[in-house]
C-alpha cells in the first residue's frame, strides 16, 4: 500500500496542537494534584513529588505521540502512524468511516484550529483523534474522505445486482434520485449541494430550557458543593454534637409561626425551580446557540454551540434509528426533539460534546410542523404521517393485565404501609388503587406498534411520549419471546435489534402484543428484511 | 463405530441443511388470524439428540458434587444437634427435597429444553427458537451475519457437538447462540451463513 501510494505525501498536525496537549494533561490532573496538594498542606511531600514525576512522564509520552503523529489519505484509506521506538499506524477504509465530528472550544477558536474525531462502526472510542488541525485542513479531510466513501460504496452496489441485500426501499431511493447517484460518480465536485434544513433560533432554544429539566444536571454539583463548603467551615467536633436533624430544625424553627414556615417552604420550592429552568435554558443556549442543520450531498452536517463549538457530520446512510421526544410540557408548546443512532461509538455512556451532539441531541428542539419535513430529509423517501400510521394496538387484554398488576403492587404497598405506619398507613391504598388502575388503562394506551413500508415504529410513554423508528434494512435481529404470563395472557413480546443502540433512549421493544398479531409481524418483518 | 456413525450423519446433513424455500406471506385475514396458524417457514431441525446426553452428564457431575457436599452437611449438623434433634431431622427433609428436586431438573430439564429448541435456515435468515418457560424466537437475517464461531468443549468434543455463535452489529442480541448442534452441522451452518451474507458491512 505504501509504496502504491507513496506519492501522497504525509500530514502533521498543527505545531500548537502541543499547547492543546499540555492543557489537556493539566485538566485531566485537576484532581489528583489536587489531593497531592492536600496532603503536601499535611507535610506528605513524598506524594506530591510522585505526582509530578508521574506527570512528567505521562506528559511526555503526550508530546512525543504528537510531534510525530502524521496522517494521510491514500488508496482509500485514513493511515494516522505515531512513535519514535514503539511505533504505531493504523488504516482505516475510508468506505467504513461513519462519521467525522469537529470540537473546537474557546481555545481551539482563539488559534483558528479544531479537534477533529474519525469513528467507524466499532467500538467505542473514535477510530482516529487528529488534535488538532487548522480549519482549511479539517474542511479537505472531510469533503475527500466522504466523496471517497461515496464513490467507493456507489461502484460496490453497481458490482452486484442492486438489491442483493439492500432493501427494495434503498432500491426504490437510488431510482428515485438517479440523478443525485450521477453526480457522485464524478469523483468528489469540490461545491456538492448544500441546504439548510434547519436552524434552530434563540426564542426555540429558551423554549426548549424552559420544557427541559436539564438544570436537575447541577443539583448534585450544588448539593455537594454545599456539603464541602460547610463540612469545610464547621469543625467535626460540632457536626458530631448536634445530629443533623436536630441542628436544622432548630435553626429553622426557631419561635417561627407556622405559617411563615409554610409560606418561607412555598417560596423556596418556586425560587428552586425557577433556579432549575434558568440553568436548563443557559446549558441549553451554551450547547445549541446558533444551531443548523445542513445538507451537504449525502451527508448531514451539524454545527453549534456558543463557547465550545461543535461540527458533526454523518452520512445519511448510516442513520439506524430516529426517535422523537416529546414532552409533556413541549406537547403543550408544540415542541419535539429529535434522537438519532448511527453505528459508531455505540453505547458509550460519557457524554462527549461531539457525540452527544450528533446522536443524543441531534436536533434538540424543533417545532412539530417542521417535524414532517425534516424526516423527509434524514432519509429521502420516508413519508412520516404518525396520524395515518397502521397502528396496531396491543392485545386487547393488554390495559388488564397492567391493572392486574398495579392491583397486585396496591396490596403489597399497602401492607407494607401499614405495617410501617400503624395504623392508618394502609390508607395508602385507597390513594394508589385508582391511580394505579387509570396509569395502567393509559400506559396500555400509549404503546402503539406500526410498519409502514420501510419503516418498523413503536411509540410510547406517558409523559415524554418517544415515537421510534428503525428501518427495514438496519435491522440486525428479530425476536419474539414468550413468558409463562405472556402465555397465559395468549401475549407476545417482539423486539427489534439496531447497531448501537443507546443514544435514543428508546427501543422498538413491543409488550403486551397479541401472539397471533406478534406472531404474523414477526413473520412478515422477517419477510421484508431478507 | 463413532466415525461411521458420523459419515452417515453427514450425509443425511447435505439434504437437511438445504435453504427452504422463501415463503410467501399473504395478507392474514382476521379470520386466519384468529385461527392461531403458524407461519409457514417454521419447519424446525432439531438439535443432535447427544444434546440430551452431554447436558445430562454435565448436570450429574454438578449435582453429584452439591449432593455429596450437602449430606456432609447434613452429618455435620446432624452429629453437632444430636442425630433425632428436630435441627437435623428438617434438615435431612430438606437436603431429600432439594435434593430430589435436583436430580428432577437435572434428569428431566435437558430432554425439555431439547424439546423446545429448534433452528432453520431459509432466505430470510437463520431462525432459532429456544426457552422451556422463558421461550423466544430469534431471526438473524443472512445480510447482517458480520462472522461466527464453532466452539467445542471438551465433553462436547467427546460427543462430536459443537456450538455455534453468530455475531450481528446489533447491540441487545449481538451474539446469538445456538448450542447443541452436531459438529459438521455447526460447520456447514456456518459455511451457509458466511456465503449467503451481503458483501455490504451490514450496518
Amino acid at each position: 500500500m505504501e509504496s502504491e501510494h507513496a506519492s501522497v505525501p504525509w500530514q502533521r498536525v498543527q505545531p500548537i496542537s502541543l499547547l492543546f496537549v499540555v492543557v489537556a494533561k493539566l485538566r485531566q490532573w485537576i484532581i489528583p494534584v489536587g489531593v497531592g496538594l492536600f496532603s503536601a498542606r499535611e507535610g506528605n511531600l513524598l506524594v506530591i513529588s510522585m505526582g509530578i514525576l508521574a506527570f512528567g512522564i505521562l506528559l511526555a509520552f503526550a508530546i512525543t505521540r504528537y510531534l510525530t503523529l502524521r496522517f494521510r489519505l491514500a488508496g482509500g484509506e485514513l493511515q494516522v502512524r505515531s512513535g519514535i521506538f514503539f511505533k504505531s499506524s493504523r488504516t482505516v477504509p475510508v468506505n467504513r468511516i461513519q462519521n467525522i465530528d469537529l470540537v473546537q472550544n474557546v481555545m481551539h477558536r482563539i488559534f483558528g484550529v479544531a479537534e477533529v474525531r474519525v469513528e467507524t462502526a466499532s467500538g467505542k472510542e473514535p477510530e482516529a483523534v487528529l488534535q488538532v488541525l487548522s480549519l482549511a485542513d479539517v474542511e479537505s479531510l472531510r469533503t475527500s474522505v466522504f466523496a471517497q466513501a461515496n464513490a467507493m460504496t456507489n461502484t460496490l452496489e453497481n458490482k452486484q445486482a442492486i438489491g442483493s441485500s439492500e432493501s427494495s426501499a434503498d432500491t426504490a431511493d437510488t431510482n428515485e434520485n438517479g440523478s443525485q447517484a450521477a453526480a457522485i460518480f464524478q469523483s468528489l465536485p469540490p461545491d456538492r449541494e448544500q441546504k439548510l434544513l434547519l436552524a434552530i433560533s434563540l426564542k426555540q432554544l429558551a423554549l426548549a430550557g424552559l420544557t427541559s429539566n436539564r438544570g436537575f444536571l447541577l443539583v448534585p454539583i450544588v448539593a455537594g458543593t454545599l456539603y464541602e463548603t460547610r463540612g469545610l467551615t464547621r469543625s467535626y467536633r460540632d457536626q458530631f454534637r448536634f445530629s443533623s436533624q436536630d441542628f436544622y430544625t432548630d435553626r429553622l424553627t426557631s419561635g417561627l409561626p407556622i405559617w411563615m414556615i409554610v409560606i418561607g417552604l412555598i417560596v423556596a420550592l418556586i425560587a428552586s425551580i425557577a433556579l432549575l429552568k434558568l440553568f436548563s435554558f443557559a446549558w441549553f443556549v451554551t450547547r445549541f446557540h446558533g444551531y443548523q442543520l445542513w445538507a451537504v450531498g449525502d451527508d448531514l452536517r451539524i454545527g453549534c454551540g456558543l463557547l465550545t463549538k461543535v461540527s458533526a457530520t454523518i452520512p445519511r446512510s448510516r442513520i439506524q434509528f430516529i426517535s422523537i421526544h416529546r414532552t409533556w410540557l413541549g406537547r403543550r408548546l408544540g415542541l419535539a426533539a429529535i434522537r438519532i443512532e448511527t453505528a459508531g461509538g455505540g453505547g458509550s455512556e460519557h457524554e462527549n460534546a461531539s457525540h452527544s451532539v450528533g446522536r443524543r441531541w441531534f436536533v434538540p428542539v424543533i417545532s412539530e410542523n417542521q417535524v414532517v419535513g425534516l424526516m423527509e430529509h434524514l432519509r429521502p423517501g420516508t413519508q412520516w404521517r404518525e396520524s395515518e400510521f397502521d397502528w396496531q394496538p396491543l392485545s386487547p387484554r393488554a390495559g388488564t393485565r397492567l391493572q392486574r398488576f398495579g392491583i397486585l403492587a396496591t396490596v403489597v404497598m399497602t401492607f407494607v404501609a401499614g405495617f410501617v405506619w400503624q395504623p392508618w398507613g394502609a390508607c395508602v391504598g385507597i390513594v394508589l388503587l385508582p391511580l394505579f388502575l387509570w396509569l395502567a388503562r393509559r400506559h396500555a394506551r400509549a404503546m402503539r406498534y406500526a410498519r409502514c413500508g420501510p419503516l418498523v415504529v413503536f411509540r410510547s410513554g406517558l409523559l415524554t411520549r418517544k415515537c421510534s423508528c428503525a428501518f427495514v434494512d438496519k435491522i440486525q435481529t428479530l425476536r419474539l419471546s414468550e413468558s409463562p404470563f405472556d402465555r397465559r395472557w395468549r401475549m407476545a413480546t417482539l423486539s427489534v435489534d439496531t447497531a448501537a443502540a443507546g443514544p435514543a433512549e428508546h427501543r422498538i421493544l413491543v409488550k403486551y402484543l397479541d401472539v397471533n398479531v406478534a406472531q404474523r409481524e414477526f413473520a412478515n418483518l422477517k419477510a421484508a428484511i431478507a | 463405530m463413532t466415525e461411521i456413525m458420523n459419515e452417515n450423519d453427514s450425509e443425511v446433513l447435505t439434504e437437511q441443511i438445504v435453504v427452504q424455500p422463501a415463503n410467501e406471506t399473504p395478507p392474514l385475514g382476521a379470520a386466519e388470524l384468529e385461527a392461531n396458524v403458524e407461519p409457514a417457514s417454521t419447519i424446525l431441525q432439531s438439535l443432535d439428540p447427544a444434546f440430551v446426553t452431554i447436558e445430562r452428564v454435565a448436570g450429574w457431575i454438578f449435582t453429584s458434587c452439591v449432593l455429596v457436599v450437602g449430606i456432609i452437611a447434613v452429618l455435620v449438623i446432624a452429629f453437632s444437634f444430636g442425630l433425632f434433634s428436630v435441627v437435623s431431622g428438617a434438615c435431612l427433609l430438606s437436603y431429600l427435597l432439594l435434593g430430589g428436586l435436583l436430580v428432577w431438573a437435572t434428569h428431566v430439564l435437558p430432554k425439555k429444553a431439547y424439546d423446545h429448541a429448534g433452528w432453520c435456515l431459509t432466505p430470510s435468515g437463520l431462525e432459532i427458537r429456544r426457552g422451556i418457560w422463558w421461550r423466544s424466537q430469534i431471526s438473524v437475517p443472512l445480510a447482517r451475519v458480520q462472522h461466527t464461531d464453532v466452539h467445542q468443549g471438551p465433553l462436547m468434543r467427546r460427543y462430536d457437538l459443537a456450538k455455534l455463535i453468530v455475531h450481528t452489529a446489533g447491540t441487545e442480541n449481538s451474539t446469538v447462540e445456538l448450542n447443541g448442534l452436531n459438529f459438521a452441522t455447526a460447520q456447514r451452518l456456518r459455511d451457509a451463513l458466511v456465503e449467503n451474507r451481503g458483501s455490504l458491512d451490514g450496518v
